[in-house]
């Protein structure tokens, strides 16, 4: 075994070993710092391979940029990792199997970033999702919970055999599972090409349903209502991030764009799903809601970039732009989003926006950092959701894509109103309904607010050295 | 000789029906079994391909989606077991509390 | 003659998953489900991997089944399902099953017999060249080049059973569910 899976070993022994030490005794607190010192070991291990040059097995892609991707998932797990402790005390359920599952959830999208392979794919992504179920369902005292893991468990079964039709089809017509030989169209296929196409639908089909776009976006809400917090960020986060990369790999592999059906498909799931989403997000009350539906504009505007292969580059643009793009854009939501994550996290009794009413004048720190969070997601200057938006238009236009790019506008413009909304909320004066005094500011979110607000405005301000980073990464 | 127009015709027929038993059933259970009809179309076309290509690739495939069916099932009982001692019925409308 | 085996074999599937899906008893639904199964498995051995058909009776048939039906019982205990169990046990209402798994009988005692063997597939545009895949070649494969993805799918069964334990345990009473959950642990 190469060095290249010593990130995947080392989170699988942190899985057998905390395995062993809840079978000899429960321990809160052990639990807690195993699961952390085996991601930060995972983390070191990754952090050693970024800037090697790439090397590709038949099952996983080691280039520059997969360890970089990797890198980012682990430190949105622990960014969740650091306030599970606290929020899973206030918790009327055994502790321990948590971190097992969020562990076993990690590795798999670990494994499915990398993978270049059907089998690994599959393999990642149901490992994560089952591990989600768990998750999801994991107080099972609360219906809401319950029903959230059945709907999840339902969907995500569903969607992964979808998936698989769509491989098996796929192999049937050229005999290989493997990624790189995608991209054979009609040289070798045994069955006529609409098969083919056939199968690229069954797959994005049950793509869509995991990055929860448009025609499949009817359980996001439920899920991120019913389902514990933490399990929701994670499910915002970790699966979203996963899923996009492998679509994004095998559709640039694959040629996918060759066949105008695809690029009419994605080019509509995209527009609905910018206009939907926001939309519904603007009717919504609900905070949890807000995001899931927040969450499906996102996707919808990442969903551009799969298409840029399809249209005439003008010459100025690099290749390499659009990965700069795709990776600035997953990073910036990706934190942005983990933040207001946290922030709900640290005010457990926090519900809809009235409920909101007059933080600011009670936790200005809290509201500080959900307001700029807030701005980073509608994508106000000086924010590093800005910067995202920003390469996203840019890349746009450069292709020529308007009827996207103004449904891209129209939806940030909806968008805006309820983002806008929520800080309204918490400026508003305090109406003595509203009861904060058992909010406890704990050291670890105290750090964690100071850092998000550090990230998303320091990036947002200085966004250079970061794209240089990517660029270099990107190229190598 | 079989045509292999004819097994796909014979997967994708079994994947309708099991899509079909998902939608349209509500008992959690028969749900379950669904997605097993499912799996087993996918399967099915998997095997196909395995002998149609030689290669073993598809084989892998079927022993992996065997692992994944047996834990779906044993996860997805798990909550059939849970869901019947909490409601006494396995209704899947019956679960409708996260609404609008 | 493989041909008609096949039509056959893909008819029985497609009915009884028909049925499957249709059934109000659940039992009868799993039993329908397990003809599907073994006339799947029929269907691999005519394409000519043994190894993938036996794994399908054993594990699918087999091992997944028991576990539905496991869990189908354990939910219909109690005086108010004793009732039902009249009606559960009728032979009657399970005959389309038995008719259906007597039809693939048939056919696997036809192909064992020699009558039909799967060899006879030749190959032209669209049809087979049957090329058996050894258990042995299997097994380099997965132990070679596939080596990791054997673990993470031992991690996958890890996954589903801790979230199967979890997701079942009896949570009536707090105290109690803990003791009890540490002795079955």
């Amino acid at each position: 075994m190469s060095l290249h899976y010593l990130p995947a070993i080392v989170l699988i022994i942190t899985v057998l070993l905390s395995l062993t030490s809840l079978s000899l005794k429960r321990h809160h607190g052990i639990a807690y710092l195993i699961c952390g010192g085996g991601l930060l070991l995972t983390m070191l291990s990754l952090f050693m391979q970024i800037g090697k040059t790439g090397t590709t097995s038949e099952l996983f892609v080691f280039d520059a940029i997969t360890p970089f991707l990797s890198l980012i998932l682990l430190i949105v797990v622990s960014m969740i990792w650091v306030q599970l402790y606290q929020w899973l005390e206030a918790l009327d359920e055994r502790k321990e199997e948590y971190y097992l599952l969020l562990l076993l959830a990690t590795l798999g999208s670990l494994i499915m970033v990398a993978s270049n392979h059907f089998t690994s794919f599959f393999l990642g992504l149901e490992l994560m999702s089952l591990s989600f179920v768990g998750l999801v369902a994991y107080s099972g005292r609360e219906f809401k919970g319950q029903e959230a893991g059945v709907k999840y468990l339902i969907l995500s079964a569903v969607a992964s055999a979808l998936m698989l039709m769509g491989m098996a089809i796929l192999y049937l017509q050229y005999g290989t599972l493997s990624f790189n030989d995608l991209s054979m169209q009609g040289a070798s296929g045994t069955l006529p090409s609409w098969v083919t196409v056939t199968g690229i639908i069954f797959i994005l089909g049950g793509m869509f349903f995991k990055l929860s776009l448009v025609p499949c976006h009817l359980w996001v809400a439920d899920l991120f209502e019913g389902a514990p917090l933490a399990t929701s960020a994670l499910l915002a986060t970790l699966s979203k991030l996963a899923a996009f990369v492998v679509l994004w790999r095998i559709f640039s592999l694959g040629e996918w764009h060759t066949h105008a059906v695809i690029v009419d498909i994605v080019a509509a799931v995209a527009i609905a799903s910018m206009l939907v989403g926001n939309f519904l997000g603007l009717l919504q009350n609900n905070l949890l809601r807000l995001l899931a539906y927040s969450s499906i504009a996102h996707f919808g505007y990442l969903l551009i970039i799969l298409l840029l292969a399809a249209s005439p580059t003008t010459a100025f643009l690099t290749s390499t732009f659009s990965t700069e793009a795709v990776v600035f854009y997953l990073v910036a939501y990706l934190f942005t989003l983990v933040g207001v994550f946290s922030v709900l996290m640290q005010m457990p009794q926090i519900k809809t926006q009235q409920d909101l009413t007059g933080l600011f004048w009670h936790k200005p720190t809290l509201a500080i950092t959900l307001a700029l969070l807030m701005l980073s997601l509608a994508g106000i200057p000086l924010t590093i959701g800005f910067m995202g938006k920003f390469y996203l238009v840019m890349t746009a236009v450069n292709h020529q894509m308007w009827w996207l790019l103004s449904a891209l506008v129209i939806g940030s413009v909806i968008g805006l109103f309820y983002y806008l909304r929520v800080i309204m909320m918490m400026i508003k004066a305090p109406d003595g309904e509203s009861d904060f005094s058992g909010l406890t500011m704990t050291t670890n979110g105290q750090l964690l607010n100071y850092l998000i607000i550090f990230l998303v405005i320091g990036f947002g301000t200085f966004p250079a050295a970061f794209s240089q980073l990517i660029e270099t990464l990107s190229r190598g | 000789m079989i045509s292999i127009h004819w097994l796909l015709f014979l997967s994708l027929a079994l994947f309708s029906i099991g899509v079909y038993g998902v939608v349209a059933r509500r008992n959690l259970l028969f749900i379950l079994l669904s997605l097993e009809i499912m799996l087993n179309a996918v399967v099915l076309l998997f095997i196909a391909g395995s002998s149609f290509h030689g290669n073993p690739d598809g084989q892998i495939m079927y022993l992996l989606i065997l692992t994944l069916a047996a834990s779906e099932v044993a996860v997805g009982l798990g909550l059939v077991i849970h869901m019947y001692r909490q409601h006494h019925t396995l209704d899947v409308d019956k679960l409708s509390q996260l609404r609008g | 003659m493989i041909e008609v085996l096949f039509f056959i074999a893909a008819a029985v599937a497609l009915i009884s998953a028909a049925m499957t899906v249709t059934a109000h008893n659940a039992v009868h639904g799993l039993l329908y489900l397990v003809v599907t199964m073994l006339a799947i498995s029929l269907i691999f051995f005519l394409l000519g991997s043994p190894f993938a058909a036996a794994l399908q009776v054993i594990v699918y048939a087999g091992a997944i089944m028991v576990l539905f039906i496991f869990v189908t019982m354990m939910l219909h205990q109690g005086e108010k399902s004793l009732l039902e169990e009249k009606q559960l046990f009728q032979i009657s209402g399970s005959i389309g099953a038995f008719l259906l798994s007597a039809v693939l009988l048939v056919e696997l005692v036809y192909v064992l017999a020699g009558f039909a063997s799967p060899q006879l597939i030749n190959g032209s545009e669209g049809y087979f060249t049957i090329q058996t895949i050894t258990v042995k070649e299997l097994g380099i494969q997965l132990y070679g080049p596939y080596q990791l993805l054997v673990v993470i799918a031992a991690m996958m069964l890890l996954s589903a059973l801790i979230s199967a334990i979890h997701i079942a345990r009896r949570q009536k009473n707090p105290m109690q569910a803990d003791e009890e959950g540490d002795q079955t642990l």
